[in-house]
């Protein structure tokens, strides 16, 4: 942009030149907005680095620096005239725009002030104005120059001619010793050279060196093996398609040149394939890639390993101390009872011994006594009485009567040994006593348990019941009130729930089955009465009541014993019996049998030796699990 | 390409190549930067602003004032107390309160203004043929970084791609290509009256590059004027129907709206009826105003807004006829009896007042957006003004006419660095001589200081010099003249003073 000022400038004076007069003043700084066209082509110049003004004034600077970086081969016009212009296909385009040097490496540009310079030396009208002779027309060698710019400076034809270029080294290193000794010389420059060929828009991998990492390896050849490459032969077309004179010599020119292309392209694809081959086999990286893999693997198993038995190690260390304490604690233990119980044993033989010094004491002084009687049986019975004393009396009061005893008064023996034994009847008797209250209360209660609540079931309820859950089957809608409805309805007398009704059910059903058969066969003998009208009714229902307390006595009655199996309570008082009844005892299982209601003696000797078993078989046991 | 003030929203967009403002649905060129928010909706703009009586407590104006203040600023307190929606602090920031869709919302200035930019883009994409989301947005100079970046999150929540932030007198400077001319040095005052505020800004224009050297707010605006107007309808109803119509603040509203309408219809006409339906008490307002009966009422306050931009030129230390372009922009400045009276204020001046004043910063940024979208240039959002080495002097060149000796200006003080001119003179006629003096001087009356000379000698008469200065960034200026038939040249490089630095 040129700026016209108006005015003259002044005359210089005779002896003026130019000259520095001063200086200018250092620059200032001051804020500005970025605001504007100018502004921004401030910034666009400061980005790049020009120091140039902007704009307008751009043009004529390009031109000074398009010939910049530009090599240009040695001018050589007798190489220019040797051209023939008709073979201008087979000749070297970048030569004859004098940029052999730099061929694919040239830009546009570069190529356009090639040509230009080109076209400055050498057009037929600038020759002929130099006196130089000129061939007509087609023929001068400018020919040459005109072609190979067309090419050039077409970029599809620029192209297809670089993708042919003679100057290209198409060899491959073969896969042999040499390659792999100097593998990185060797092949670097092969992936360098036909790197430019890839079509990929992102910057292409090279073979790198020994020190590249695992996955710039893998991904150089993975993108090798699928290198794909822009280089197309068209240049090499045997024959112009317009050369054709119809469609169809054109089609079947087109058709031909077609093959060979694809023809070509494949030998590219094939080479190529062919270098990355060849370098993958002759790389040691790969190998060593693959060892370090292994390695790894290697390594990440065996560290697996260590870890886990390093583990199995602590474990067991850790089982072991837990082992070794527990011992000790139990042969500790074990000790502390051993002493206990041999102290327990010492103690229990000193007083075993006293008992039975005492005992000896009681019978021989009781003896000298002669009984107390004179009298056989009498004797015989004190006789019996002085064996019971001196098994059933504890040593405190067998010391005191043998005080008594032998203090040599007959009297007082005599008195003492008679209290002491009413006291051990009386001790009997209340033992027994309670035995058979408690035994009757366990037997009434067990019986009367389902009637807990607000009253006891009457017979005819229970059979109302009975029947009525045999009636209405599980299933029913609201089976308990149905069954509760069923028996009301029946025993009007009944004030029962369903709630009730149910607890009582279930009770039946759970408790004794006994008592289920006993009220059915009670409900017979009702039904037998009400059919005599109960012209046979028996008045005496306390005996019956009586007899046919339990299923258990009715058993015991008619079979000689009761394989119901023993209740709490039974057993209570056979254990009782047992030690009342001591070994010595004569027809002690008669007299055992005798002491627990509803059980034989077969039962009982039975029970016995059942118990017995089990004691023994509970002893084997600790004994095994002490060991 | 956006902008919006304190009241008013406008959008301007380039369309095939050309800047259009694109009118809302309601057909206004013109948004009210409103934004209601109502038990189904958020609606902003002109059915905002006629819902503003009813709705006041959930309609937010003025959000840029609030924009990227600290909730304990002065501004913030201040409106606290006068805004008619609740304003709470959290933190630092400050938040409307709002009942929207039924429930309480706190509701953030830059979603408000997010909410202001996306209709103004939502009126846009209605015309389907925007198809980029590029904009430049304008800020008033005092705007502070935080509150720059806040508009600028507002915009991008809009879906705007920001391509820059610029301030908003340079934006009007560029709506009328002031900056388009590289050469010499211009001072422009910009004056933008809008509905709150005017805002004085003195630029200075150097190489086509503005640099800011005074800007002053001030709290007068439209509003003050459409108070005048308010007051005096005022008097005339009570006078005619004996009804102190202010009292009720329904009524007041309603003359408010009315009397706004009418000042913009006096900026066009020279006449304006106003009239509203049932005032006070079913009593309609119907009266007439005539522009000379409105412009006296209007005088004072015109005349105090321009005594308020002497002061700011007389603070800058320049003189009214110092002022070589003014730019009166702003909804209010669009007043032909504002921009007359601006005119007989600065007779020396270029007004530049030809395109619609509320759209003049809109247009600037829409220019800005081009010249950023055609150069493909980095886009840097932040605001900042880029210092710039430039030169300390003029730099004249000595030259005569009609036998007095001339300077010609041929880098101006502050010309940023690197710059290049070219410059081709003619000869007169039988001169083969010439003479270049180069002089320096700092202030345009001083008497300049030769620093080179550059001669040449022996040219063919009749042809003419070429000169090219280039000042590179180290403050050397290198000349170098030749006439180019007779290939005869000559050229030196003026060095810096370096010594001077230290």
């Amino acid at each position: 942009m040129w700026l016209t000022f108006e005015g003259t400038l002044p005359e210089p004076s005779a002896d003026d030149s130019t000259c520095l007069l001063g200086t200018l003043p250092e620059l200032t700084s001051a804020k500005f907005e970025p605001v504007g066209r100018w502004y921004e082509a401030y910034c666009v110049r400061r980005l790049r680095k020009h120091t140039l003004s902007a704009g307008s004034l751009e043009s004529s600077s390009d031109e000074e620096s398009e010939d910049e970086g530009i090599e240009f081969d040695e001018e050589n016009e007798t190489y220019l005239r040797t051209l023939d212009p008709k073979e201008w296909k087979q000749q070297d385009h970048y030569a004859v725009l004098g940029i052999s040097k730099m061929r694919c490496d040239a830009t546009d540009d570069q190529i356009k002030a090639a040509y230009k310079r080109k076209v400055l030396d050498h057009h037929p009208d600038k020759r002929r104005a130099r006196g130089i002779p000129v061939k007509e027309g087609e023929k001068d060698y400018f020919t040459c120059i005109t072609r190979a710019y067309e090419t050039l400076g077409n970029p599809t034809k620029r192209r297809s001619y670089d993708s042919v270029d003679s100057h290209f080294d198409d060899s491959i290193p073969p896969n042999n010793a040499d390659s792999k000794e100097r593998f990185f010389d060797v092949f670097g420059p092969v992936f360098a050279r036909n790197a430019r060929w890839s079509t990929s828009k992102k910057k292409v991998p090279l073979l790198g060196d020994e020190n590249t990492a695992f996955a710039d390896v893998n991904h150089f050849y993975s993108f090798w093996y699928d290198f794909e490459s822009w280089r197309e032969y068209s240049y090499l077309d045997e024959e112009e398609k317009e050369k054709g004179e119809n469609r169809e010599e054109r089609r079947w020119i087109e058709r031909q040149n077609k093959s060979d292309r694809q023809k070509r392209k494949k030998e590219e694809t094939s080479r190529i394939r062919q270098l990355v081959d060849n370098a993958y086999a002759c790389d040691m990286r790969i190998q060593r890639f693959k060892d370090e893999e292994k390695a790894k693997k290697q390594a990440i198993k065996q560290a697996k390993k260590d870890a886990i038995r390093a583990k199995q190690e602590e474990e067991e260390r850790k089982r072991q101390a837990i082992l070794d304490e527990e011992r000790a604690k139990k042969e500790k233990e074990e000790a502390e009872a051993k002493e206990l119980a041999a102290a327990a044993k010492k103690e229990k033989e000193a007083l075993k011994k006293e008992l039975k010094k005492e005992r000896k004491t009681l019978r021989t002084t009781v003896k000298e006594y002669d009984y107390f009687s004179s009298d056989e049986t009498e004797r015989l019975s004190n006789m019996e009485e002085v064996d019971k004393l001196a098994e059933m009396l504890s040593i405190t009061s067998l010391q005191d009567l043998n005080k008594d005893l032998t203090s040599g008064d007959l009297d007082r023996a005599k008195s003492a040994f008679n209290k002491e034994v009413d006291a051990l009847k009386d001790r009997l008797q209340k033992e027994k006593q309670a035995h058979i209250e408690a035994s009757q209360r366990s037997a009434k209660s067990s019986s009367s348990e389902g009637s807990k609540g607000k009253g006891t079931w009457s017979e005819d309820e229970i059979q109302m019941l009975i029947k009525g859950v045999n009636v209405f089957p599980a299933g029913t809608i609201s089976r308990w009130e149905v069954i509760n409805n069923f028996i009301q309805q029946h025993v009007p007398s009944s004030k029962r729930n369903a709630k009730e009704v149910l607890a009582k059910a279930k009770d039946l059903q759970k408790n004794d089955q006994f008592l289920k058969a006993d009220a059915n066969r009670k409900a017979f003998d009702k039904f037998a009465k009400d059919t005599k009208g109960g012209a046979t009714a028996k008045p005496e229902k306390g005996e019956i009541s009586e007899r046919y307390d339990s299923a258990g006595a009715v058993q015991m009655a008619e079979t000689g014993s009761n394989p119901s199996p023993w209740s709490a309570d039974e057993q209570k008082l056979l254990e009782q019996a047992l030690k009342t009844f001591p070994a010595s005892v004569k027809d002690r299982w008669d007299k055992i049998s005798d002491s627990i209601p509803l059980r034989s003696k077969k039962d009982c000797m039975k029970r016995y030796k059942e118990l017995v078993e089990m004691v023994r078989a509970k002893k084997a046991a600790q004994t095994a699990a002490k060991k | 390409m956006a902008t919006h003030g304190s009241s008013l929203g406008c959008g301007v967009w380039v369309i095939d190549g050309k800047t259009e403002v694109v009118a809302n649905e309601g057909g206004d060129r013109m948004t009210p930067a409103i934004v209601a928010y109502t038990d189904h909706d958020k609606v902003v703009g002109l059915p905002a602003k006629q819902g503003l009586y009813r709705n006041a407590s959930n309609t937010i104006c003025n959000v840029k004032e609030l924009i990227g203040r600290e909730a304990d600023s002065e501004v913030v307190q201040n409106a606290m107390q006068n805004s008619n929606v609740k304003i709470i602090c959290q933190g630092a920031k400050p938040f409307y309160e709002v009942d929207y869709k039924e429930r309480t919302h706190k509701v953030s200035p830059v979603s408000v203004a997010a909410a202001i930019f996306d209709s103004l883009k939502d009126t846009a994409d209605g015309q389907q043929r925007v198809d980029s989301h590029n904009a430049v947005i304008c800020v008033p100079v005092s705007f502070s970084e935080q509150q720059q970046r806040d508009l600028v999150q507002a915009a991008q929540q809009a879906s705007f791609s920001v391509l820059r932030v610029i301030r908003e007198p340079c934006a009007a400077l560029m709506a009328y290509g002031v900056e388009e001319e590289c050469v010499g040095q211009t001072r422009a005052l910009v004056l933008r009256l809008g509905g709150r505020s005017m805002t004085v800004t003195i630029v200075r224009v150097t190489g086509g590059m503005f640099h800011i050297e005074k800007d002053a707010v001030f709290e007068m605006g439209g509003n003050e004027l459409d108070e005048l107007l308010v007051q005096h309808l005022a008097q005339d109803y009570d006078r005619q129907w004996r009804c102190q119509c202010l009292k009720n603040q329904r009524s007041a509203f309603k003359l408010r709206v009315a009397a706004q309408q009418t000042r913009q219809v006096l900026s066009s006409m020279a006449t304006a009826h106003c009239s509203v339906e049932s005032l006070y008490d079913g009593i309609d307002l119907n009266t007439k105003l005539s522009r000379t009966r409105v412009e006296a009422l209007v005088n004072p306050f015109v005349q105090k807004c321009l005594k308020a931009v002497e002061e700011v030129i007389g603070s800058a230390g320049s003189q009214l006829t110092d002022i070589e372009k003014v730019v009166v922009c702003g909804g209010v400045g669009r007043s032909p009896f504002f921009i007359q009276a601006v005119k007989d204020r600065f007779p020396s001046a270029q007004i530049l007042s030809s395109l619609a004043g509320d759209e003049v910063i809109a247009l600037g940024a829409a220019k800005q957006a081009t010249l950023l979208t055609e150069n493909n240039a980095p886009s840097a959002v932040s605001v900042e003004a880029d210092t710039l080495p430039c030169l300390q002097t003029n730099i004249l060149l000595r030259m005569t006419e009609d036998g007095q000796q001339e300077h010609r200006m041929l880098f101006a003080a502050f010309t940023p660095m690197p710059a290049r001119r070219q410059y081709r003179m003619l000869l007169a006629p039988e001169q083969t001589d010439a003479c270049l003096v180069l002089c320096t001087a700092t202030a345009p009356n001083d008497t300049p200081e030769p620093v080179a000379k550059l001669v040449l000698h022996s040219l063919p008469p009749g042809s003419q010099v070429e000169m090219v200065c280039h000042c590179r960034s180290d403050g050397s200026l290198h000349v170098t003249c030749a006439e180019p038939t007779s290939n005869t040249s000559t050229g030196l490089t003026i060095e810096a003073n370096k010594l001077s630095s230290s």
